[in-house]
């Protein structure tokens, strides 16, 4: 046996014929037991009936013609929206306005990178073309030399060995004009 | 409301879609009546509701292409019409319109006896048709579609789902509190 509850939650299913027939036969069982369930049951089925037989409305006459009318009249309103604007943004497609964009940024970074100033640094040949190249200047070990036990011949061969540092050009980073050539013979004397 | 139609609606369309405009004619003779009951249940306004199914018809035509037959024509005319039906009822109520709904219960002068009496039961004869109308108009929108899909245009579970877009068990559950709720307004409309 079910509840009232049960039975006005499941009802329009077992109206509906929804259920199984185990349950109908519990919805007939509770129905033959509860005048209120019976009551709303009849309500309900009565109003399902008024409502499947309602008198069926139809469209006027002129329906047909009003819509041919509405129709006829929205597609001129387009076509009149297309002409009165020569040029419509609308109709351009959309992949249109991304190919611009994509090559308008090619473009600017094209000439952002031509015209942009010389900031990368200046090559420098190897290392060890460098050496071919420029030999080292001997420098005397000036660290083991006390200038009090010094004698005067070794203190004109230091003071010469400055002047040669001095004389030395000190290492550029600038482009050596002939850097080219340089190479070349160190090459060929290998 | 079974089809007895040698060409499906289906089948219609398609030929709409490929440039066939005596298909949509079709559609419009088949499918007009139809609508305008439901429109005119739903708006209980005979102007209103032949609005509703001329604009359906305006959709159906200009959006020909976006009909995809992986659900029922029908599922999707009555989905246009039960959206413009909503879309009317809330520019009603925003204009704040009389309406039948904000009538009291003990509004009953437009209340009639009814003509075909039969010898039904005692309830069978009380009711009348507008009445019942008065009693749908009064329900909320959600309430109120199912019930006409279900009561008047007899459609099945499964449509309605596919119309109102909720799964079968809310239709079932909706349908059975509808009715509930539409007799409490009938009671109240009645001073019971």
């Amino acid at each position: 046996m079910i509840s009232c509850y049960q039975f006005k939650t499941f009802m329009s299913g077992y109206i509906d014929k929804d259920i199984s027939f185990q349950k109908r036969k519990c919805f007939e069982e509770h129905l033959d037991a509860c005048p209120q369930c019976q009551k709303l049951y009849r309500s309900i089925v009565a109003t399902k009936t008024n409502m499947a037989n309602f008198p069926e409305v139809s469209v006027s006459e002129n329906f047909l013609n009003n819509l041919q009318n509405k129709i006829l009249a929205e597609r001129n309103a387009r076509i009149q929206a297309g002409t009165s604007r020569g040029f419509a943004l609308k109709r351009i497609p959309s992949f249109a306005y991304g190919f611009t964009a994509a090559l308008l940024a090619v473009i600017i970074g094209f000439y952002m990178l031509e015209f942009q100033p010389n900031t990368r640094p200046p090559q420098t040949p190897p290392k060890l073309v460098q050496e071919k190249i420029r030999p080292k200047p001997s420098i005397p070990n000036y660290e083991q030399s006390n200038p009090a036990m010094t004698t005067p011949g070794q203190l004109a061969n230091s003071e010469s060995a400055r002047d040669s540092i001095a004389d030395t050009p000190e290492p550029s980073h600038n482009i050596d004009p002939n850097f080219q050539n340089k190479i070349k013979t160190v090459k060929k004397a290998y | 409301m079974k089809d007895s139609y040698k060409i499906s609606d289906e089948e219609l369309i398609r030929r709409f879609q490929a440039g066939d405009e005596a298909a949509f004619e079709e559609i419009v003779h088949r499918y007009s009546n139809r609508l305008m009951n439901f429109a005119y249940r739903f708006v209980f306004d005979m102007e209103e509701a032949e609005d509703i199914v001329q604009d359906t018809f305006l959709k159906v035509y200009q959006n020909r292409f976006a009909y995809k037959e992986i659900a029922k024509f029908s599922t999707w005319i009555y989905t246009i019409t039960a959206n413009l039906s909503k879309t009317i009822l809330r520019k009603r109520r925003n204009r704040k319109l009389f309406s039948f709904s904000r009538l009291g219960p003990n509004d009953k002068d437009m209340d009639y006896p009814s003509k075909d009496r039969t010898p039904l039961s005692h309830i069978e004869e009380k009711f009348n048709k507008h009445t019942i109308q008065k009693a749908i108009l009064r329900l909320p929108e959600h309430f109120r579609t199912t019930i006409i899909l279900r009561d008047i245009q007899e459609l099945s579970y499964e449509e309605i789902s596919n119309i109102i877009n909720a799964p079968l068990g809310t239709v079932k559950s909706r349908i059975n509190r509808a009715r509930l709720r539409l007799q409490e307004e009938l009671q109240e409309l009645r001073g019971e």
